[in-house]
């Protein structure tokens, strides 16, 4: 599914180029749940943002679904994310104006779909979180662990192939994190959705059907 | 799709209410002020334009060359129209109006002083198409002594009875009632509250009128053929008045060059060039300046809300930054931000056209216009011009956030720290939103220093020495031609003088401020020349009750019976006369009558308005020595006004039972002059105010932006020490030092500008380096307040708070 060969990434900071990833050879398969970990600073976030999509990167080759992406214009690219890939992010990143309902509905705007089926499926993932109750609640009005999946409730609801969480239980509580762990297990298992987290947790890692070790923006073997 | 951007937008604007009701206030009131403005603009610019054929009807000029100065008047000789007429069959119609001013009329026990009165000619309504409400627009003004009467002065005087063919009276002279005029809404500077029929002046009054191609006396309109080029036509007039008029005046021994013109009705509105205009004109600087400001307004109101909306917007970066990982496209965040922008400056729209219907009346009452804005909102124009507007608005203000957020990197905006937006830079240092608050500030300035200016010149003309002294005299006037009333005259004055509070009596024929225009006769040692001059008839003591002082020669004296035929020169009479040695020249109205001496001069007395430099002046007794003049002026002792108006009230009661008091102070109509130099002071200094109004509502939005953005770095200063005095001047001084650059930047263009304006004045006051340091001052202080509010209240913020929410 994904395929990482040599991959660069660097800013200049003055005549000096500081690396963020060093030479990075990653196969991911579907049907993996894999842990990212590594200490602050060693490149973790900036794997995922690559894998993503939603950072570029300065030498390698990247295919995902067998499209390279190093070609692709940002279009493209979008478009490409937009079908397959899901965000859950440390901070949630809920849209503050928008109650619950409509920031699940927010990806699917951007699919041109019919309101009736939008308003289907939105209903269809409140009712599967069971958060159906705080549907016209603001993110403000709810707790972390209860932000947060209303967080991964919208990455899920384009139904894409691959979930990419960072460090997606970093603010929450351990049984919260507990919770949402179990979550993703169950979707990896059952809904069969590639999912790949970075985390700091070695219990969350656990998790995962691989465990990926960054040191300085290189992984460890 | 749609429904979901609006319902955010909403969401945004409420969550901020205080940014959004600064934001949509300034739009509304800039945009309010633009619509007002230029609802008057296009109210003055439409004078006379709404006439049938308005494009065809012309007024006739005539031109005196007089030694090769040429003196041009809106006015023409009397013979003027049936001539041309006769001679051009270009000319459709011909119609001479003579403007009669405020006379009083009669009707049983009711009694008027009625301004705007006309003299016609019979087809007038073949030039102007008044509708009548009653009698026949061919007809009405046939007969000598027919009077037409606005709808306004048949309910003043008839209530709802029938006007047609009661009979009004006049001093001299029976009018009978021949129709109604419909109260119109075109605007026009031809307002006749009566027409009376021309030929009411008699066969032998207007015969005499005709023969002279030299006396001036009524402005006279041609309806010309369609397709006649004024200025081929006006070549035509040129021939003629070589063939006619100056051959003319060769036979009558005058040098004089007289030469004809015309020129649109539409244009005569603002024209200067023209003289002796008889009907209400209005001033085209006025309309530039007004123009000027509406833009200003706009762009200050469009700066704040770029400001603002630029300043939110990095606010907004995670919401962007979201909605691109979710799978915005850039072109679906742009639509988003324009439709937000959209919606605010159309929820300003709304808003404006509420204001617009409070507003309106008081605006009509201040510019004394009636302008419906049912009628303006039924424009074409004004659409477009709002639809300009607000397409403007939505695209400046919307722009910026719209297309640079959109830009960014997602991963970048996510990553959890509130990013900081890069501005634009200008000039090295400065970034785009200290741009905009420099320009808000010194569009601001210009106005603030115009608007003291304004004030300072009208001060100026009022309290200039005007060259008598027109303080605490009361006026009183009877009809003149009013026998009963003159030959009482001086025994009135002698009862008044009686009271002690009573300083000085004089009569004149005209208050001081008019005068009538008059051809005179000058013999010199050449012969007899010809010149035109004002001429007023005062009584012995004029000058010594008004206070105007005598430069050479002597005042009229009962001691010399000839002084009845005198006349005493005003300095600007001698200079155009070119007279070495005045006195003892002699001068006549009529070449045939007896010619009388000059026996002295005094000093110029502006006793017209103070826009237009002294006019040659001659004095002479009134009537020469006959009924004394119509104008009673009584100069009373100061602190005695309220006992003195007693007095006179008591007096003329006894005097004439079935006469009405009237009376009115000098100086009060003297000020009358100055009405739409104080309609436009006080139309500016609102929009001033506004503003700076504008401007400060932007300032504070973001003012309180920067506190805000800046509450991490205030409280880490404070734990480190720092004062609430020194917290608040961290924060203000940057936006004060963006203020004294407006400042430096609008100085010298008001100061062009200004220069320039102050030469439409004949007498004018001087620019002042004390008009831009008040200015410059009152700006300051205004932002200090409006920054320092803010920089005070995160000043005194608990560090602790500020720090935690990190």
């Amino acid at each position: 599914m994904i395929e990482l060969k040599n991959i660069f990434k660097w800013v200049n900071q003055g005549a000096n180029k500081t690396f963020l990833l060093r030479d990075i050879n990653l196969t991911i398969n579907e049907g993996e749940l894999i842990s990212i970990m590594g200490p602050s600073g060693s490149g973790k976030s900036t794997l995922l943002n690559v894998i993503g999509m939603l950072d570029g990167f300065d030498e390698g080759e990247y295919s995902f679904m067998g499209n390279s992406v190093k070609g692709l214009k940002e279009k493209q690219r979008s478009q490409l994310y937009k079908e397959h890939i899901g965000f859950v992010f440390q901070a949630y990143h809920l849209i503050d104006e928008l109650t619950v309902f409509e920031n699940i509905e927010t990806p699917l705007l951007y699919q041109d779909m019919k309101s009736s089926e939008r308003k289907a499926l939105v209903a269809d993932v409140l009712d599967r979180f069971n958060i159906v109750g705080k549907k016209d609640l603001f993110p403000t009005q709810l707790s972390g662990g209860q932000q947060q999946l209303v967080g991964i409730a919208r990455a899920l609801i384009g139904k894409p192939k691959l979930l990419l969480a960072d460090e997606p239980t970093g603010n929450l509580n351990s049984k919260q994190g507990e919770e949402i762990m179990e979550l993703f297990k169950k979707l990896n298992k059952e809904d069969g959705v590639t999912i790949i987290q970075v985390t700091h947790s070695e219990k969350n890692a656990e998790y995962g059907s691989r465990i990926i070790n960054l040191l300085d923006g290189r992984i460890e073997k | 799709m749609i429904k979901n951007y609006f319902k955010i937008a909403w969401r945004n604007l409420w969550k901020n209410k205080l940014f959004s009701f600064i934001n949509v206030t300034g739009l509304a009131v800039g945009v309010t002020c633009c619509i007002l403005i230029f609802m008057y603009i296009q109210s003055e610019l439409s004078f006379d334009t709404d006439w049938n054929d308005a494009d065809r009807i012309v007024r006739v000029n005539q031109t005196f060359s007089i030694g090769g100065v040429p003196d041009h008047y809106a006015i023409t000789a009397f013979g003027v129209a049936p001539a041309l007429k006769q001679a051009y069959p270009e000319i459709e119609e011909a119609v001479r109006i003579d403007d009669w001013g405020t006379e009083t009329v009669w009707f049983e026990d009711k009694m008027f002083d009625i301004d705007n009165q006309y003299f016609a000619d019979a087809d007038f309504f073949n030039v102007f198409n008044f509708e009548l409400l009653k009698g026949n627009s061919k007809t009405c003004l046939a007969e000598p002594n027919s009077v037409v009467i606005s709808e306004a002065m048949a309910k003043k005087f008839f209530n709802t009875a029938d006007p047609i063919g009661k009979m009004l009276k006049y001093s001299e002279m029976l009018c009978k009632v021949t129709g109604v005029l419909k109260e119109t809404n075109k605007q026009s500077r031809i307002k006749p509250n009566t027409l009376i029929s021309l030929s009411s002046y008699g066969t032998e009054k207007m015969k005499g009128m005709a023969e002279s191609w030299f006396g001036v006396g009524s402005s006279t309109f041609f309806k010309i053929r369609e397709g006649t080029s004024i200025d081929q036509f006006n070549k035509k007039l040129l021939q003629w008045s070589r063939k006619v008029l100056i051959p003319a005046a060769k036979a009558e021994g005058i040098d004089d060059v007289v030469t004809l013109n015309i020129m649109p009705l539409s244009e005569t509105y603002f024209d200067k060039k023209y003289k002796y205009d008889q009907f209400e004109k209005g001033e085209k600087s006025y309309i530039y300046i007004f123009g000027w400001v509406a833009v200003f307004m706009l762009l200050i109101a469009c700066f704040n809300y770029m400001n603002l909306s630029t300043a939110r917007a990095v606010k907004r970066a995670k919401e962007v930054g979201l909605r691109k990982v979710v799978g915005a496209s850039r072109k679906q965040l742009i639509t988003q931000f324009l439709s937000e922008s959209t919606l605010i400056s159309l929820s300003a729209l709304v808003f404006s056209i509420i204001l617009l219907i409070l507003l309106l009346p008081a605006f009509n009452a201040i510019t004394q216009k009636s302008i419906d804005l049912w009628n303006t909102i039924g424009n074409i124009g004004f659409w477009t011009a709002i639809t300009a507007i607000i397409l403007f608005i939505s695209f400046v203000g919307g722009s910026y956030p719209a297309f640079y957020l959109s830009n960014f990197q997602p991963a970048k905006v996510l990553k959890g720290k509130l990013i900081e937006l890069k501005n634009i830079s200008f000039f090295g240092k400065l970034k785009l939103r200290q741009v905009l608050v420099v320009m808000q500030f010194t569009l601001s300035i210009i106005i603030i220093i115009s608007t003291i200016l304004i004030f300072d010149q009208l001060n100026y003309m009022k309290n200039k020495d005007l060259g008598f002294n027109k303080d605490k005299v009361i006026v009183m006037d009877y009809p003149s031609g009013d026998t009963i009333i003159s030959k009482l005259v001086p025994a009135i004055k002698n009862d008044f003088l009686s009271n002690p509070s009573i300083e000085k009596f004089t009569t004149a024929d005209q208050v001081v401020g008019a005068a009538s225009r008059r051809g005179f006769f000058i013999k010199n040692k050449k012969g007899i020349e010809q010149n035109v001059l004002n001429l007023s008839g005062v009584d012995y003591d004029y000058f010594d009750a008004l206070g105007i002082k005598l430069k050479s020669g002597r005042n009229f004296s009962k001691d010399f019976p000839t002084d009845k035929q005198a006349f005493i020169l005003n300095e600007a009479a001698v200079k155009l006369l070119g007279l070495q040695d005045p006195i003892g020249v002699e001068i006549s109205l009529d070449p045939k009558e007896n010619f009388g001496k000059v026996i002295g001069v005094v000093k110029d007395f502006n006793y017209k308005s103070p826009h237009t430099p002294v006019e040659p002046l001659a004095i002479a007794i009134s009537n020469f020595g006959g009924a004394p003049g119509s104008k009673i002026m009584i100069k009373v002792k100061a602190n005695t006004i309220s006992e003195s108006v007693d007095f006179i009230e008591q007096k003329w009661k006894q005097y004439f039972p079935k006469y009405p008091v009237r009376y009115f102070f000098l100086d009060d109509e003297f000020n009358k002059q100055y009405h739409k130099d104080n309609t436009m002071l006080t139309i500016f200094s609102y929009f001033s105010g506004l503003t700076i109004l504008i401007s400060c509502l932007g300032l504070f939005g973001l003012a309180s932006f920067t506190t805000e953005q800046r509450t991490k770095e205030i409280g880490i200063r404070k734990v480190l020490g720092a004062s609430v005095a020194n917290v608040t001047y961290i924060i203000s001084k940057d936006f004060i030092l963006l203020v004294l650059i407006g400042i430096a930047i609008a100085s010298p263009i008001a100061y062009y500008a200004l220069t320039k304006w102050l030469q439409n004045y004949a007498y004018h006051t001087n620019l002042t380096a004390g008009v831009f340091i008040i200015a410059g001052c009152l700006a300051l202080l205004v932002a200090i307040l409006t920054v320092s509010s803010q920089a005070i209240k995160a000043a005194l913020t608990n560090p602790t708070k500020s720090l935690r929410t990190e």
